[in-house]
């Protein structure tokens, strides 16, 4: 079988189209729209003795920018056969916050459409913004 | 006293001759491998006990006290690790209730226990239940060594952006499809069971965790561990057995009181006064002392006792809301050395308090 060396034009020009995503595998999104799975939906409960009332809701949320999983999940028709590795994933965590406040921003008008499991998308800002306090992480913070 | 020889000296034999006659014929006789039948007395009827079962594969489980999350890890009969139901960790926001040891970054991360590569079972995909095996994975890269190609055997569930990059590490993880799946060793004895959870959301439609094991420990009789992870027992198909021979669970989803966390639980076996063994998996802030998300409700725990599981223990203090730091490992049924190297894992140290065997 003969064979013959790709040209370094040609690995520039395949390079050049790979790096084309680049700009989308960054955790920060340039526009603020993320889409966000709901991972984790938790009472809150007053006071630290296991007996307060339920004062709200801890919300832990899976964010990815919505402009890299636009492109790099959604444009494909086909069905995605393996998880890209190493998606711009990060984790948007509420503490506490008023189950109803968090329909509001969501435009949620019926009650089990706040789940977890469900996907959403969100807008996010840096304050003084008007909106829910949030805390945005690294995962692999440790 | 005799001045004869003792043992030990050196004798002289003086004198000698043959035996009486009855006396030689009669030493012929109770001396012979092959005596005829009939002759002599008859022989005595054996009274032969069957021999004791066989033990269980799983010797008994390890409650790992990893902060707000949920690890549990099975042995051997030897002591060797077997599989994982859980390797969880805590969010990252509630990483303080990490023992120590676990964490990484602070000069005396030692990790789970790998030793021989035991099997993971997954419960359901929240964080706190899969994250302690991706920050295994960490630590191996920042090292430049190759993290174990772990055997997962996972729930099909939705996952997000976060699970799914811990998803795409592992290349032999396998989903469970059946309704329910025995893992057998070599002998045919059912090392556990996992059934799949009936319930609609990620906490209720993972995967529970069945194992036959000896607790009471020093009980010759099998008995069934039933873990759930999240998931409430009502969203557990149990089967009639595992509903009446079960002497160890662990508290649902923490202690939280949601979804009936702490209803249709099994009863425990009449033998043992219907008392059962339960652990309950928490964390707490050493700091604050604050217990994330509430873990574990008052309620809960009154559901629990009141169904007879009262022989409990908590891995992040001595008791409920105690608040003393006395944290630990919780250890279940036989209590025997373990066979990883030593320092080699976090996992090697069970206080003593912390048995329920």
């Amino acid at each position: 079988m003969a064979g013959q060396a790709i040209p370094d034009s040609f690995m520039k020009a395949f390079a050049s189209v790979s790096n084309q995503g680049d700009r989308f595998n960054v955790r920060i999104s340039e526009d603020g729209w993320y889409y966000a799975f709901l991972s984790k939906l938790d009472p809150h409960y007053a006071g630290n003795d296991g007996k307060g009332e339920q004062d709200g809701l801890t919300v832990t949320f899976e964010i990815a920018p919505q402009a890299y999983m636009d492109n790099a999940v959604l444009r494909s028709d086909s069905p995605m056969r393996s998880y890209p590795r190493n998606m711009p994933a990060s984790l948007l965590h509420f503490e506490k916050v008023l189950e109803s406040d968090l329909r509001r921003l969501l435009k949620l008008t019926e009650s089990d459409l706040l789940a977890e499991g469900e996907w959403y998308l969100v807008h996010l800002e840096s304050p003084p913004a008007k909106g829910i306090d949030a805390v945005m992480v690294d995962p692999d913070l440790d | 006293m005799s001045n004869g020889p003792t043992i030990g000296q050196d004798v002289v034999m003086t004198d000698g001759g043959l035996p009486s006659d009855g006396a030689g014929k009669n030493l012929k006789r109770k001396f012979n491998s092959n005596n005829p039948p009939g002759k002599g007395p008859p022989p005595k009827k054996l009274d032969l006990k069957p021999p004791p079962p066989p033990p269980p594969p799983v010797s008994g489980v390890g409650v790992m006290d990893v902060g707000q999350g949920s690890c549990i890890l099975a042995y051997d009969q030897a002591g060797n690790p077997l599989f994982y139901y859980d390797m969880g960790y805590p969010l990252v926001f509630y990483r303080s209730s990490a023992p120590p040891t676990l964490r990484r970054g602070l000069g005396n991360y030692l990790g789970p226990c790998l030793f021989q590569n035991p099997r993971i079972y997954l419960s359901h995909w929240d964080y706190d239940h899969y994250r302690l095996a991706y920050t295994a994975h960490l630590e191996a890269a920042h090292h430049g060594v190759d993290v174990v190609d772990l055997h997962w055997i996972f729930p099909v569930q939705n996952v997000g952006p976060v699970a799914g990059n811990f998803r795409a590490l592992f290349t032999n993880a396998h989903p469970l499809v059946a309704a329910t799946q025995d893992w057998v060793d070599g002998h045919g004895n059912i090392i556990c069971t996992i059934l799949q959870c009936v319930g609609g959301d990620i906490n209720n439609s993972g995967l529970a965790m069945v194992i036959p094991t000896r607790l009471p420990s020093a009980d010759l009789a099998d008995h069934l561990l039933v873990f759930t992870g999240d998931a409430s027992f009502g969203n557990v198909p149990l089967t009639a057995p595992m509903l009446t021979n079960t002497t160890g669970i662990t508290a649902v989803h923490h202690g939280a009181d949601t979804h009936g966390a702490a209803a249709n639980l099994p009863n425990p076996p009449v033998p043992y006064n219907v008392t059962g063994r339960i652990a309950y998996s928490y964390g707490v802030n050493p700091v604050t002392n604050r217990h994330p998300y509430g873990h574990p409700r008052m309620a809960a725990i009154l559901g629990y006792t009141l169904a007879g599981w009262t022989m409990r223990a908590c891995t992040a203090e001595s008791g409920f809301y105690a608040n003393d730091g006395l944290r630990g490992n919780i250890r279940m049924a036989l209590f025997i050395a373990f066979q990883c190297p030593p320092n080699s894992c976090a996992f090697q140290a069970f206080p003593p308090a912390k048995r329920l065997d």
